[in-house]
């Protein structure tokens, strides 16, 4: 798994890229529709599929009695299924209205994320993207599982950036007068 | 559907993945335990050990690798390993006469973990600071719903 901080990025870095402008609005920072629960939905693999995992292996180190199951009951966060699970679960915290839109944000951003992590490689084992249904493990191997340690510098200010460059813009445009198309 | 019955209906497939994942991941043919089940069979057999902790480092030549399992004895060149570090292993499972140990082929170092590690804690305390101010609560239907914060969405 990659950190959080480079999937947040990559997270808004897409959202920044492929959201279309729309009106500019009266609050300066805002930004478009969805973004907080896109980036949410990147985190979330990570937070219920391997931070409880963490936890519990590195506290089986000191209380040996704690079951070995419980270490994988978390893995299916962290497939695609289980995220599209997941994300339908979480969406039903959302009014009756928005729920399927939040649940498509949530599952593209953690779709996002796996995305993300098959970049990377390791040794001997892939992510198991056809889990249950197969246990065909795959990954890309393109960049090593610390590598992303070193993009961080990097992505971040570009990340900032994007964000600030796109509040301009439609800062600009809504200084110019823009003009919403008319409806069909 | 009801949200409640979607909600047990999710809930319930999520447990069902994680009851089969945890039986795959603990009957798998391969790895230490199930070199430990018939070590006279599986003599040779290769082992990995992707991003596994030193815990103990033993004399020279052994030191112990954990992550689910705990205290895996490894017979290998000392010099470049510690106490905390993180490594990746490819070994041979030796049953050496009752006493197990996998003996190391190559060894990978991962310096930069700790440093990923603390981008890992880093970002896990933004994202409490930052993502609950991007949601609120508010009624419907007799209960509480969360919302993308207006302000934040458009």
């Amino acid at each position: 798994m990659a950190d959080l901080i480079t999937h947040s990025c990559v997270a808004l870095l897409w959202k920044v890229a492929s959201t279309p402008g729309r009106p500019p609005s009266a609050n300066r920072w805002r930004l478009p529709n969805g973004v907080a629960t896109f980036v949410l939905g990147t985190c979330l693999p990570d937070l219920l599929g391997r931070v409880p995992a963490m936890a519990l292996t590195t506290l089986r180190w000191q209380v040996p009695a704690i079951p070995e199951w419980t270490v994988y009951l978390w893995s299916p966060f962290h497939v695609p299924v289980g995220i599209l699970v997941m994300s339908v679960l979480a969406a039903q915290a959302f009014p009756t209205r928005e729920r399927r839109r939040t649940a498509i944000q949530l599952a593209g951003g953690g779709l996002l994320h796996l995305a993300v992590d098959v970049l990377q490689t390791h040794l001997g084992i892939g992510y198991l993207l056809l889990f249950p249904f197969s246990m065909w493990d795959f990954e890309l191997g393109w960049i090593g599982s610390e590598a992303t340690v070193l993009v961080v510098p990097f992505l971040l200010p570009l990340t900032m950036f994007a964000c600030w460059a796109r509040w301009w813009r439609r800062r600009l445009s809504g200084a110019a007068g823009y003009q919403a198309p008319p409806a069909k | 559907m009801t949200r409640w019955g979607i909600s047990a209906l999710c809930g319930a497939v999520l447990l069902g993945l994680g009851i089969d994942y945890a039986h795959v991941a603990m009957t798998a043919e391969q790895g230490w335990r199930w070199c430990l089940e018939a070590p006279a069979e599986r003599q040779g057999a290769h082992v990995l050990f992707p991003l596994w902790t030193v815990t103990r480092v033993v004399d020279a030549d052994h030191y112990e690798v954990s992550k689910v399992i705990s205290g895996v004895p490894v017979a290998g060149d000392c010099s470049r390993v510690h106490v905390g570090d993180t490594v990746s292993v490819v070994a041979l499972f030796d049953w050496n006469d009752g006493q197990p140990v996998a003996r190391v082929v190559s060894l990978q170092l991962h310096p930069l973990r700790p440093w990923k590690e603390a981008l890992g804690v880093i970002g896990f305390i933004v994202l409490g600071a930052v993502l609950p101010w991007c949601f609120v609560t508010r009624s419907e239907g007799g209960g509480r719903v969360l919302a993308e914060r207006e302000t934040w969405g458009g």
